[in-house]
């Protein structure tokens, strides 16, 4: 029964009349080709009888005389007549006086039977009386073969499936015009009732006159419990309830009006009710329809949203904190020590042996690192920290402004620089300052020891056909095998007393092109340089 | 005339004893206040102990003080209208935004950061001192007590 479940209401509606009409047209004609048979049969016997009565006269003369011949010629004349089978004639001692049979017929029995007829299938047999002055002389038998039924079936069915389709063809139409009319209610008040949101009217006095399933769900009361009561009762606040339906008879509708439902339980939903009236064909107002959303789901969300956020800014502020505390108070114990071993250098220096100023270097350089690790820890840490500011920046006049700084810094050092003009995109122009400020000292540091250094800045096109900027350098290198720890905090492939440096430039660089929702990547071949690739979302 | 003198506001001894050395190894012999915290600091300007302190001729204010922090000091300088007009220069550990921004907002005449390396440290106190005690013109005493 599912598939049929399943049906709409409408197509179910036309398979019932289809199944009528078939069905009644089917019975009709069962009754009409019953009738039509027995009719049929009742004629044909009539009809036979009275050939036999004729043939019966006829006869008289041909018995009185004993004449069979005279007799044989009477029945020759049936071959032309298809209808008869077989004919005889008996003496009144029920001797065969004459016959005659179709080729291929039954022939008739040498004995006379009875007078009167019967019916074997659809052939006819009937024996009717030679009278004489009142006397018989004997009998004449007549074997018809009627219509078989069948035939008449098979033309009846045709006539009457000729017949079921004029018929649908007529109701069909008008039945469709009624299903729609009984349909399209139920299928509304489905709806109604499908509805998660509870859905009420409500008449001009505040009670209701019609609840969904939903409805019944939210408030925990029967239908029957519900309406003719009071509207206004169902709510932790009344007279705000009574308010927002007044609004809706004065401006015809409310919307997300928030109300909280009070259950029969005494458990509360919060929702919002969207509601306008709703009129007769005249226009008069007859009530309210109001439907209402259950919102505790939402509530749920933002309130948990809100103490995500509270977690958030105090996680934030702890790190703010964090960061400003390391800011000052790591740094001046720093600076004590490297003070005070260079005060020890400068008012001891004639009680130290070479040894004893060389651990106190050490100590000094020792210290300016530590300095300097802390520094760029808080750069990093400030780099997530900045609220960004969205514009267009011209990355190649950034990186001009920054190798003209590596230039001034190291004037002696001769490296040839290609920066793409006219390179633009969208982000902070800061910290892409940052980036490439990083990305370049990288490639002018590495290339350091390279005896032509090439660096250059341009704009390629990764596989897939997006646009990449890239910083590449002919230096030492990487092995690609470590391009895993490229980005790492901290994280160096060259020895400090190689090339300096803290390891946090590319941590840096990285974490400012995720910030602007891009990538990047490293590729290196050890000994002849490296290429740092990153996209930024235009 | 008597010679200038410096205040300075250091809770850590450590900062103390280097700032005082690399002043004198400087050669800058002014005489040195010290003030521990930030409640110190406001007592030596505001603090009726029957003769008023003579006004420096800077304040080196570290920022991270116990007591009363060096932005509420600086803060409690400015409003008074005896000290209105006092140089301040802020000398301190930190290179956060916020405390520069904060600094120059409340009225401060310099920031510098305190290097960690000692010998940019006394490069640092070396400029300090000659801009401070020797360049830079003062407003007269009298005026800035109007």
């Amino acid at each position: 029964m599912n598939w049929l479940d399943r049906l709409p209401i409408r197509t179910k509606l036309t398979l019932i009349t289809v199944l009528i009409c078939t069905l009644s047209l089917f019975l009709a004609s069962a009754v009409m080709v019953t009738y039509d048979n027995h009719t049929y049969r009742v004629q044909k016997q009539k009809e036979v009888a009275a050939q036999a009565e004729i043939l019966a006269t006829r006869m008289v003369a041909s018995l009185e005389f004993d004449d069979p011949n005279a007799a044989q010629e009477y029945l020759n004349p049936f071959s032309l007549n298809p209808e008869i089978a077989a004919a005889a004639v008996y003496t009144a001692k029920g001797k065969m006086f004459a016959s005659y049979s179709r080729s291929g017929a039954r022939k008739a029995s040498k004995t006379s039977e009875s007078i009167g007829h019967h019916y074997e299938g659809n052939e006819l047999m009937v024996f009717w009386p030679v009278l004489h002055d009142q006397r018989q002389v004997g009998s004449v038998y007549l074997h018809a073969i009627t219509e078989p039924l069948t035939n008449r079936i098979v033309r009846f069915s045709g006539v009457a499936f000729i017949a079921l389709l004029v018929s649908l063809a007529i109701t069909l139409p008008i039945a469709m015009r009624i299903h729609y009319a009984i349909a399209n209610p139920v299928y509304a008040r489905s709806l109604i009732e499908a509805s998660l949101d509870p859905m009420v009217a409500i008449n001009p006095d505040g009670e209701i006159t019609d609840v969904n399933a939903a409805t019944i769900k939210i408030i925990g009361k029967d239908r029957t419990e519900l309406i003719g009561t009071d509207f206004f009762k169902y709510f932790t606040e009344p007279d705000n309830a009574r308010q927002s339906y007044e609004q809706v008879f004065a401006n015809g509708f409310v919307t997300d009006y928030p109300l909280t439902i009070w259950r029969s339980d005494g458990s509360l939903t919060p929702v919002l009710f969207n509601a306008s009236v709703y009129k007769d064909e005249r226009g008069k107002v007859l009530g309210v329809f109001a439907a209402a959303r259950d919102v505790t789901a939402q509530k749920q969300a933002e309130k948990e949203i809100r103490q995500h956020a509270v977690a958030l800014q105090t996680a934030n502020q702890e790190l703010e904190a964090f960061s400003y505390s390391v800011s000052h108070d790591l740094r001046t114990p720093l600076r004590a020590i490297d003070g005070f071993s260079q005060a020890v250098l400068e008012d001891y220096s004639g009680k130290l042996d070479d040894q004893g100023k060389n651990y106190l270097q050490r100590i000094r350089s020792a210290t300016q690192r530590m300095g300097q690790l802390i520094d760029d820890m808080l750069d990093l840490s400030n780099i997530a920290r900045v609220e960004m500011r969205h514009n267009t920046v011209d990355l190649s006049a950034l990186a001009q402004d920054v190798i003209t700084e590596l230039r001034n810094n190291e004037p002696n050092r001769v490296v040839e620089c290609h920066i793409e003009p006219e390179l633009f995109a969208e982000g902070d122009t800061s910290l892409l300052r940052v980036a490439l400020s990083n990305l370049l000292g990288n490639a002018w540091k590495y290339s350091s020891k390279t005896a032509m250094p090439v660096i250059k800045f341009g704009m390629t096109q990764d596989k897939d056909g997006k646009k990449e900027f890239f910083v590449s350098d002919n230096g030492v290198g990487f092995d690609m095998a470590y391009a895993d720890k490229l980005f790492g905090a901290f994280q160096r492939l060259h020895s400090i007393s190689e090339f300096p440096g803290t390891g946090v430039g590319l941590a840096t660089v990285q974490r400012v092109i995720h910030r602007h929702g891009g990538s990047i990547r490293g590729e290196g071949i050890l000994g002849e340089g490296a290429t740092f690739y990153f996209s930024l979302p235009e | 005339m008597k010679s200038k003198i410096i205040l300075l506001v250091e809770d850590n001894p450590d900062d103390e004893m280097l700032t005082i050395r690399a002043l004198r190894n400087n050669n800058i012999q002014n005489e040195v206040v010290v003030a521990r915290d930030g409640q110190e600091a406001l007592d030596y300007f505001f603090k009726k102990t029957g003769e008023d302190n003579p006004l420096p001729a800077v304040v080196l204010l570290d920022l991270k003080l116990p007591k009363v922090n060096g932005l509420e000091v600086l803060q409690r300088i400015r409003n008074d209208k005896r000290t209105n007009l006092q140089p301040v220069v802020i000398l301190t550990s930190s290179k956060e935004e916020q405390d520069i921004i904060n600094g120059y907002r409340l009225g401060a005449n310099s920031y510098i950061r305190k290097p960690v390396d000692f010998s940019h440290f006394m490069e640092a106190v070396k400029q300090l001192g000659l801009y401070w005690l020797i360049l830079n013109e003062l407003p007269n005493a009298q005026e800035q007590a109007k």
